[in-house]
């Protein structure tokens, strides 16, 4: 080993805390959740090691083999092999492995070993260990797999700290390859009865709420609950803090009002950037009350059971239930749902998810619903207990869930398969939420929410108020000065677009922002109607007062189903490298879109 | 008419905002693009005989790699845009026999 920086890799199975390790060691934030396939690339970070040594340290997806599957396995093999572009071949290996299955994580354990490289084993969850009962002899593990064996709980506050000793310190020297077996399996179980004592294969805890959870009917209806009291909360809990920050606004645009001087500074100021961004922020809230729900049943290990349980209605529509995860990463965003798909070994299977994944209701679109249903759906109890708001936004997400369902099929029908391949997924144990994961993950969406509201958004917002003031109404005006401007006439040409779905010219021209960043329609309709002369009005009572209740609805299916925005598109095409793809993604959701916004439009100008 | 004189300080400030806001729209939502026109630029102060646009030209140059996924409109994934691309192939789309 050399003065120069130490690269070592941290690899093991899928869910053994290699990235919970990984930032313990590196100070880093990366996603951490109780479920296999988190991480599907690489990410590195390094830090500086009480002897001076500077450690770089690369986070590798999850593999339960070297012979690779599936794409982000292929990462982690190449880059072993040292074959991975731009990365070097690590100095040292840290297999990490789950102290609590070490049967099926040590035969990865020994198939890393046959690289040949040097090698640490790091015993993960250690706490979780000593709970069931289970002990290790540390010492003979280490004579048996002739690598240094270190406890590590990642989790923990320091629960890593003999770990970086340990690479500080060692000065790590390559491994016979031929010490290694032909039969893993063999050698594993041989290892764990000198090594291991195990009271029992799993955890009784687990075993009992398994019997629900995993239930052909209960596990269903527990997973429809879990999913409806969510977006109840999202309402009770958040709109009120909604409200408070949209009032909030309000004043502060008074007094910024009388403050600055006349003109069309004051203008952007009062109706494109508080108004409009304004809007938007007041919506906080509730993205993070949603995102509280989601990281706390990540973190309780609860997630990979709904795969389970949902694997057979997956595998009927032409999907599977590895294609869970990814999809329900794409409620936050598509784009970490569709990089997820990385982890389904079928390319069939990864492609028709991809193509799905953007149905899936991600959290920009939560301010356009939440405008909407607090402007039109009325706010009162159903059945005595449930809000009725919270069972619209109930509504809208299985619309899109039923959505992907329904084209899934399709696909499968168009491509003829008949396959259907086994679901294997690794149950994790589960376990109470970490209270700072959690706090982490809510301060990292905030921070995300707040980085697209003071870049993409404000950017937009300032060229949506200038299209909507330039150029000002001639003098022998006689219609509203907005219409005279650019945003008037691009919203009146686009009407004739939009105008069989129910949408006025405000809303249309809010589609081509919204494009760029969904949530950016309800700031352009903020400014849209603020520079129309909607003084003081808030933007819901402004929406009552010029759209109707079909139009709103057929708003909302669109939202809905209507084409993602262009990060998305651009992440179809790098994931498959496809123009292709890109436009049948594009097409088919804005055909789907545009024929259920249609008949939303028509059935509820009919009904009512 | 005085008005409209003392008005000639925020049509400035609107300007440059609405500048600005166009730059980084088009770097987030075009970067292939906006880097060729900026290196194009770049390439053209360099071309001058006066030193400050040579040092100007040279301050405009674009990075060597601008890769991942361009950091898009979305920055919903906190990529900065320096992954490397995957390492898997294109995906083929057969029909099954």
């Amino acid at each position: 080993m050399s003065g120069a920086a130490l690269n070592i890799a941290l690899v093991g199975n899928p869910n053994c805390g290699k990235t919970a390790l990984f930032n313990q060691l590196t100070g880093a934030r990366q996603k951490v959740a109780n479920y296999a396939g988190v991480t599907v690339e690489r990410k590195s970070g390094s830090f500086t090691a009480p002897s001076g040594r500077t450690v770089r340290v690369v986070d590798l997806p999850g593999a339960y083999s070297l012979k690779s599957v599936s794409p982000d396995e292929r990462v982690t093999q190449a880059v072993l092999q040292g074959s991975y572009p731009g990365e070097a071949v690590p100095d040292l290996i840290v297999c990490v492995a789950d102290a609590t299955n070490l049967r099926l994580h040590l035969r990865f354990v020994l198939e890393v070993r046959r690289i040949g490289r040097p090698m640490v084993l790091a015993l993960n969850m250690m706490d979780a260990a000593a709970r069931r009962g289970i002990r290790i002899d540390v010492q003979a593990l280490s004579q048996r797999l002739g690598m240094p064996v270190i406890e590590t709980i990642a989790v923990r506050r320091g629960g890593a700290a003999a770990l970086v000793g340990a690479i500080d310190t060692a000065e790590p020297a390559a491994l016979g390859v031929s010490t290694v077996p032909a039969d893993l399996h063999a050698e594993v179980r041989s290892i764990l009865a000198d090594t291991v004592v195990m009271p029992a294969p799993t955890d009784r805890r687990d075993d009992a709420i398994d019997r629900v959870a995993l239930h052909p009917v209960l596990g269903v209806l527990l997973l429809a609950l879990t999913m409806f009291l969510v977006f109840q909360a999202v309402y009770a809990l958040g709109k009120p803090m909604t409200d408070a920050i949209a009032d909030g606004f309000g004043a502060l645009g008074g007094v910024v009002g009388e403050w600055l001087p006349e003109g069309p500074l004051r203008g952007l100021v009062t109706d494109g950037l508080l108004a409009g961004l304004g809007t938007v922020l007041g919506f906080l809230p509730q993205i993070l009350v949603l995102f509280f729900f989601i990281l706390l049943l990540e973190e309780s290990g609860y997630l990979p059971r709904a795969a389970f349980v949902l694997d057979k209605l997956m595998v009927s529509v032409g999907l599977s239930g590895r294609s869970f995860i990814p999809l329900l990463s794409s409620f936050a965003c598509a784009i970490p749902g569709i990089m997820g798909t990385r982890s389904i070994t079928d390319p069939r299977d990864r492609l028709a998810t991809i193509l799905v994944a953007p149905l899936m209701t991600c959290s920009a679109r939560l301010p356009v619903y939440a405008l909407l249903i607090g402007a039109f759906i009325p706010h009162r109890a159903v059945l005595g207990v449930f809000n009725l708001q919270g069972l619209a936004l109930f509504c809208l997400y299985v619309a899109g869930i039923a959505a992907a369902m329904f084209v899934a099929w399709v696909a499968k029908r168009i491509g003829r398969s008949r396959q259907e391949r086994a679901l294997l997924m690794e149950l994790p144990s589960y376990r109470l939420p970490h209270w700072r994961d959690i706090a982490l993950g809510l301060w990292e969406r905030g921070a995300i929410f707040l980085k697209r509201l003071t870049g993409v958004m404000l950017a937009l917002t300032v060229l949506m108020w200038a299209i909507c003031t330039f150029p000002g109404a001639p003098a022998d005006a006689t219609r509203a000065a907005i219409d005279y401007s650019f945003a008037g006439m691009i919203g009146h040409t686009l009407q004739y677009v939009f105008a069989p779905l129910g949408f006025n010219w405000q809303i249309s021209l809010s589609l081509i922002p919204a494009f760029a960043a969904r949530e950016t329609a309800v700031a352009t309709l903020a400014t849209v109607y603020a520079v129309g002369g909607e003084e003081g009005a808030a933007l819901q009572s402004a929406l009552a007062a010029h759209i109707s209740l079909a139009s709103a609805l057929s708003l909302m299916v669109w939202f809905a189903f209507a084409p993602q925005c262009m990060s998305t598109l651009a992440i179809i095409r790098r994931e498959t490298q496809s123009w292709r793809m890109v436009a049948l993604s594009f097409g088919y959701m804005f055909v789907l879109a545009y024929a259920a916004s249609f008949l939303t439009y028509r059935i509820a100008g009919w009904l009512a | 008419m005085s008005g409209a004189h003392g008005l000639w300080w925020q049509y400035l400030v609107i300007g440059a905002l609405v500048a600005a806001s166009l730059l980084f729209m088009l770097r987030k939502l075009a970067p292939a693009l906006s880097w060729r026109g900026q290196a194009g630029l770049a390439a053209w102060l360099l071309r001058r005989r006066a030193a400050p646009w040579q040092a100007l030209g040279r301050r405009l140059l674009p990075p060597a790699k601008a890769g991942g996924c361009g950091g898009g409109a979305c920055d919903g994934c906190g990529d900065g845009g320096d992954a490397l691309p995957p390492l898997e192939q294109k995906i083929q789309f057969h029909r099954r026999r």
